[in-house]
Formats: structure tokens, sequence, C-alpha cells
């Protein structure tokens, strides 16, 4: 198994028990967990009231302006 | 004039929050049929969705610190429309649920179906899922609000402190120029002094992280209100406000209920 496919099973199988991964496949989790940046979480605007005051609330998040 | 029935189509989908344990089906299914599928979520599970699909492309690299996110944002609903317009079947998938707290899938959504494309949502499990599981949370118990951490400083908000409060992405609470990866002390200070009108500083609140991956346990920090300050915190940390006030009765609505009892029974 691939480290991606160990983490795959380890989410969705209750009876996996990760105690029996071999050393290889912990030092290819290892690798890849290694090698993984932090990703960007932030997915949502939130607007400041300046610019709600001049659009709609879905519009505003689309038209430049100075804050969100 | 929207045209109808044109071949392009995207449907946004949900990973789910941990690496194999959440992804429905449904969500799996249209990514493993997709012709093109774009993806927003943590490195490995983005490896982890490039098994189930020959071409997957990540919207990750879009993100820039100091880059204002509504480009970027922006940026994410163009990449998938220029390949919705090419015909393609399309899929977003973004990490948890795609329609919470997410701009792009509702925003690529409404342009779509804007422009006569087939469009549609598929629900994931999100962090506030995981949260009431790993909290043992109820929110039907006194009642929960989500807030955006910066929207819920810019407005006058009408807090219950008898109620749970939930507050997303207080790493970057305050931040009104849309650029920055984190704030700082001072704008979680100035959060703190917010929330003390409401809760006392020594109120326990919960830092919550639910984990990419199984083999991590979610973090669940209670600390004092005032020590969230000096907390270490990320963009995927959420705080956790229980009530610090008792639900009080609503006494006139209560004897009219009564008065409507004895007339209907």
């Amino acid at each position: 198994m691939t480290a991606i496919q160990i983490l795959e099973k380890l989410g969705a199988d209750a009876s996996f028990n990760p105690n029996n991964l071999t050393d290889l496949e912990k030092s290819e989790i290892i690798k890849l967990s290694e090698k993984s940046d932090d990703f960007n979480a932030a997915l949502i605007l939130s607007n400041a009231p300046a610019e709600e005051e001049e659009d709609t609330e879905d519009d505003s998040e689309e038209k430049p302006a100075d804050v969100n | 004039m929207k045209e109808l029935d044109k071949v392009g189509s995207i449907v946004c989908v949900g990973t789910g929050m941990t690496l194999g344990a959440h992804i429905t089906p449904i969500c799996r299914s249209h990514i493993e049929h997709a012709d093109v599928v774009f993806t927003s979520a943590h490195p490995m599970m983005e490896e982890w969705i490039q098994t189930m699909n020959s071409d997957v492309r990540t919207l990750q690299r879009l993100y820039a610190e100091g880059k204002d996110r509504r480009i970027t944002y922006r940026e994410m609903v163009d990449a998938m429309m220029t390949e919705v317009r090419a015909a393609k079947k399309v899929v977003g998938a973004f990490y948890g649920h795609p329609g919470v707290f997410a701009w792009s899938p509702h925003k690529v959504i409404e342009q779509a179906r804007e422009e006569g494309y087939a469009a549609h949502m598929e629900a994931g499990v999100s962090a506030e899922d995981c949260l009431y599981a790993d909290l043992g949370i109820d929110p039907g118990k006194v009642g929960s609000q989500n807030f955006e951490a910066s929207q819920f400083m810019f407005y006058q908000r009408n807090i219950d402190p008898s109620a749970y409060l939930i507050l997303w992405q207080v790493a970057i609470a305050g931040d009104k120029s849309i650029k920055r990866f984190s704030t700082g002390k001072a704008y979680r200070q100035l959060l703190v002094e917010l929330l003390n009108e409401y809760y006392p500083l020594q109120h326990k609140v919960a830092l919550y992280e639910c984990p990419t991956l199984a083999l991590e346990p979610p973090r669940i920090d209670w600390i004092p209100l005032k020590d969230f300050v000096d907390a270490d915190i990320s963009l995927i940390t959420t705080m956790v406000l229980p009530p610090s006030k008792k639900m009080l009765k609503n006494q006139k609505i209560l004897d009219r209920l009564s008065a409507l009892d004895k007339t209907f029974q």
C-alpha cells in the first residue's frame, strides 16, 4: 500500500490498526507528511461596514474596495 | 441571454475534514467521473484526490501572502468557469463542506447557472460537524451562534451569552486588508475586549482544530478567555465559547401559550 492508501484506510476502516504498520509504511507516511506544506484554509470573506454601505451583501465581495 | 442545456457543468463537493473518513459516496463519485477536478484542501488531501482522477489541479497556488484574497477567490471561480465553458464536466472539491464559510463554491455555481450551465453543490462534513462530535456539544440544547471572527468584530451583533458562540478564522480576526494569513496580538486583544462585554475574562473557551489525518487527535485546548491573546493559533483554529448565562424564561409568551392551551385542549 502507498502512504496515501494507508492514510485513507486509517480514516475509513475502523478495524484497521495502525500498530500493524511496517517500519517502511510508517516511514513513507512520515515522508509524505514532511513534504506537505501548510494549506490556506481561509475561504470566506467578511465585508467591513464601509463597503456594505455601498453594495448589496453578495455583490460587495466582487467589487474593489479598501476593506473586506 | 441565458442559454439552456450547455454541455459544460460544475459540481462543488466536500472532501470532509479528515482524509478517508468523511467523503460521501456521491462526492467521491463526482470526483471520479469529472473531466477536471479543482481542489482547495490540505496537500495530503489533494494528493488523495489525485488517486481518484487523472486531472486534478490545485487552487491553493492562487493564495499568496500580501495578495488580496478577493482576487484569489475570483481567480478560483475563473479557473473553474474556463473549463466549464470549454464543455468540461468540472468538479470543485473543497475541504470540509463546500458551502460552509466558502465564497468561491457558491459564486461559481451562481455564475455557471447564470450562463446556462448545469451547476449544483453536494454537502460535505464540515468542521462544525466535527466540532459538535469532538467537544460533545449538542447545538439544540441551548442554541449555537456561528460567526466569522472578523465579521463579528466589524458589525454590531446581538450575542446571546446563554447559547454557544463559535468564532471561525480567529487567526485573521480583524483583518480589513484581506491580505494577511494572521493578524496579531493587538487584534486578538481587541477581540477579547469585545467578547468581555458578554463573557468574563476567566470564562473558559475552547480552541478547536479538526485533524486532517486520522492519525492525529483533534486539538481541544480549554483556556481562559484572557489567554487567547497569547495562544498558539492558525488559520484552522476555531474558538468555542460555552454559555456564560442561563436561559431566561420568556414569561410573557409562556403565559400566552398557557392561555392557548386552555382554549384548545
